[in-house]
């Protein structure tokens, strides 16, 4: 392959170029453990939306949003080390920011019983950018359940949906971390 | 409308060789990669990878970095855009080779 092409040649770089690519995007592909530290700390914001409202759910966000992306650091950084290979974090970092700015935002320009659940959105449409970055169906699926949450509480005007909303979203994303850690250790 | 240059012309010899493109293919979906993994992602010897990983250091596609992690040395390899780039022209010159040979364009 050191002289000029045949197409056959040609076919068989590019087989190649491809099979390695996608080799190094399965050996990175790991999300089970953000899904499962954030799926927590969502479940957990459930009974403070119930209990002390909207302005303390901003403040348990503005200490567990953080405290939670360190954690996830923590676990990538140590992948890294193990696997000795590792994806540039700064777009996973600029997304979960943007989610945080827009989820603490976005209530403050909407009324209504849609005020409780539009944060839920900023979730959902942060899910669907992470599952682009990962080429991934799951995570596809699940920004679409998040996203149609907050729809279905809103169109039954169902009281507490902001509380509901938290816990239904905090369970899909705990199942579905848990349904890929489980993905994760078949495919080693 | 056929492209003024033949697709082969493209082909940078750096680039066009099994074992360079395998690297580049490998940190194309990374940030960075140690020399463990690209050897045993590559199935290498380490002097063939060093010497490999030389040829796209000194053509600027790669940055090579030693250091010490955990009081053990590691080699780490990051892409540069110049590396990113190369491999792009790269793909894109044999999807076209193979497109004209079919009798596409």
């Amino acid at each position: 392959m050191t002289s000029a092409s045949s197409p056959r040649e040609a076919a068989a770089a590019l087989h190649h170029v491809d099979d390695l690519q996608h080799q190094t995007r399965d050996t990175l592909r790991s999300f089970w453990f953000p899904l499962v530290v954030f799926g927590s700390l969502t479940l957990v914001s459930a009974p403070v939306a119930l209990a002390s409202g909207g302005v303390a759910v901003a403040v348990f966000w503005a200490v567990a949003g953080p405290g939670g992306g360190v954690a996830v650091g923590w676990y990538y950084r140590s992948r890294e080390l193990h696997l000795g290979i590792s994806r540039s974090p700064l777009p996973y970092i600029v997304t979960a920011a943007a989610i945080l700015v827009f989820a603490f935002f976005l209530p403050a320009v909407t009324t209504g019983r849609l005020r409780e659940v539009v944060s839920t959105f900023a979730v959902a449409a942060g899910y669907l950018v992470f599952a682009w970055f990962n080429r991934s169906i799951v995570l596809g699926g699940l920004a679409l359940v998040i996203a149609a949450i907050p729809v279905t509480l809103v169109l039954n005007d169902t009281d507490h949906a902001g509380a509901i909303a938290a816990a239904i979203t905090g369970v899909a994303i705990l199942a579905t971390g848990f349904v890929a850690r489980s993905a994760e250790r078949r495919r080693r | 409308m056929s492209s003024p240059e033949h697709p082969v012309q493209r082909l940078d010899d750096i680039v066009h060789q099994r074992v360079r493109l395998g690297i580049l293919a490998v940190l194309s979906e990374a940030d960075r990669a140690d020399f463990t993994y690209l050897r045993n992602a590559l199935g290498l010897t380490d002097g063939n990878l060093s010497r490999h990983l030389s040829v796209l250091e000194e053509a600027g596609l790669v940055e090579v970095r030693k250091i010490f992690e955990a009081k053990k040395p590691r080699t780490w390899v990051k892409p540069t855009s110049d590396g990113r780039a190369a491999l792009a022209t790269e793909v894109a010159a044999l999807r076209e080779l193979i497109d004209r040979c079919e009798g596409r364009r």
